[in-house]
This record gives structure tokens, sequence and C-alpha cells, in this order.
């Protein structure tokens, strides 16, 4: 049996963000899909706990950096130098990560999804989530506005339930 | 007043620590401890009030964590602050001597709602 999940619209995306950062974040969907920039990305991989099924969070940097330097209240240049050069300190990818654990939630509509892990890289997902990013099933790409910190996007990937 | 936050991110850690300054333990001694076995030595050597603690972490989880102290006769107030919080998650926490359940993400009001029941203040 073979079941879709209805995507996470980007108020829930905003509302989930504004109680992770405590600041007010605005977020909008983009009408076509596929066109976020290139660059630094982080993948969080989210597995239903019963089926299986893979869902992936993509967010380029910008957003990495600017949300988890707002939820550490970490000065705005280190935010911007985070941007700058590419990189993210241990301390901002420690709440990259709680973030993306808490994401979870977006896909718990249809099931009890569970973050997996996070990659810097595509090349380094399993197969399943890897697959997921290559051809989901349905995605949806949203720009996140955080205030003072800037934002980024976001792009979710749903697969279909195994 | 005590409180023991244990979570393995040391960002939550920190937001925890935030939150409760904001819902007015500022003032009360907030200690930390990374998983569920460092916790638990913590519990015998420091006897904490309360506990906040994540679900899942690496070494021992803390429903584990509190399984184990109650099999130890240690009775100390616990709470889960944790981003996966079901329906089964809440009654097996429930079941097995949690207070209380804080979803991730929280606001300090939610702590002082929440805490502000099993606190002296």
């Amino acid at each position: 049996m073979s079941t879709t999940l209805t995507l996470p619209a980007a108020g829930q995306v905003a509302r989930l963000l504004t109680g992770i950062v405590g600041r007010t974040v605005t977020a909008a969907s983009r009408p076509r899909p596929g066109v976020q920039k290139a660059g630094v990305k982080f993948y969080g991989v989210f597995r239903e706990s019963v089926t299986g099924a893979v869902s992936v969070c993509v967010c380029d940097l910008a957003l990495c950096a600017s949300a988890s330097g707002a939820m550490l209240l970490f000065p705005l240049p280190a935010v911007k130098e985070a941007v700058r050069t590419g990189r993210i300190e241990d301390g901002m990818l420690d709440a990259v990560r709680e973030i993306f654990n808490i994401c979870a939630r977006l896909f718990n509509d249809r099931g009890h999804y569970v973050f997996e892990n996070l990659h810097a890289s595509p090349e380094t997902l399993a197969g399943d989530a890897a697959a997921v990013v290559r051809e989901p099933s349905q995605q949806v790409e949203i720009d996140v506005t955080i205030p003072e910190y800037g934002g980024g996007a976001m792009r979710i990937l749903i697969g279909e339930a195994q | 007043m005590k409180i023991l936050v244990v979570d393995d991110s040391k960002a939550m850690r920190m937001i925890v620590r935030r939150a409760l300054r904001s819902a007015g333990f500022g003032q009360e001694c907030v200690l930390e401890a990374t998983n569920g076995v460092e916790a638990f030595h913590m519990v015998e050597s420091e006897k904490p009030d309360l506990l906040l603690c994540d679900w899942n972490m690496p070494e021992a989880t803390g429903l584990e964590l509190l399984e184990k102290l109650k099999a130890s006769g240690i009775d100390v107030d616990f709470g889960f602050v944790t981003s996966e919080a079901t329906e089964e998650m809440r009654a097996r926490a429930s079941a097995a001597g949690a207070l209380f359940l804080i979803a991730k993400p929280f606001t300090p009001e939610h702590f002082q709602e929440v805490l502000g029941k099993y606190t002296p203040r």
C-alpha cells in the first residue's frame, strides 16, 4: 500500500522555527521548486518509525547559520562569517542538529517521523535518502526570513511510503 | 532548589537554561549532564530536586534513566523536555513516573506554567 504525505506548509515551518529561535520567523513557498541556489547545504534525514519511509529536509548554509545563530543568540558578525566562509563552527552545528531534530514535527501529521541523521553532502546519504533527493514524490521550497539574522532556503522532499 | 538539565546537545542545555531564567527560575542552581549515565551519578552526588531530561540520548535514554532511578529507590521530581511527544511517549513517561513532558520547541511561558506546579517558588 502506498500513501502520500501532505507537504508541510510555509506557515507551519514559520511557526515551528519561531518556537525554536524565539523570534517571529516568516516563510513563503516558492511557486516552482528546483531552483535552490548552489552552495553548501545540510541534509536532514527523517524516517517513519513503522513504515521506514524517508523524507529529507535540505537547508542552505545561510538558513542553518542564521537559525542556529538566532537560537544561540550569537552575534550577527559570527553568523555572517560562517556564511562567507562556508563553515559552521561546532557550537552552531550542534544547534543545527537540534533544529533538524525538532523539525521532525513537520512530518508527523501522517506518522511518527524521527530525525535520523544530518549530512553536509548528498554524497554521504544512504541509498533510500539519496533516492528521495534525486526523485522526491513531492517537494516544496520555502524561503525563510529570521529577523536580524537573515534567513535562507529550505527544501522539503517527501519519499513514497514503503 | 537544584535543577539538573540532562541533554546530549550543548545548544539545547543552553536553551533550557535560558528558558528557566526567563521563566523566573534564574535564582535556582542549574546543573548539567550530557547523558543518562552521567545524570545518574550526578543525582547520587548532587541530589537535585528536579530533573529536566531529554528522551533520546547516547549511553542511556531519559526513560532508562528514570527507570533506573526508580529501581534504585531514588525519588526525585522528573520531567521530560523532548522533541518527540507522541501520545504513546507521554503514556510511557507517565507510567514510568515522570511528572510532565514538555515538547520542543517550548517557550519560557510553557516552562513557567508546567514547572510552577512542581517547584517551590
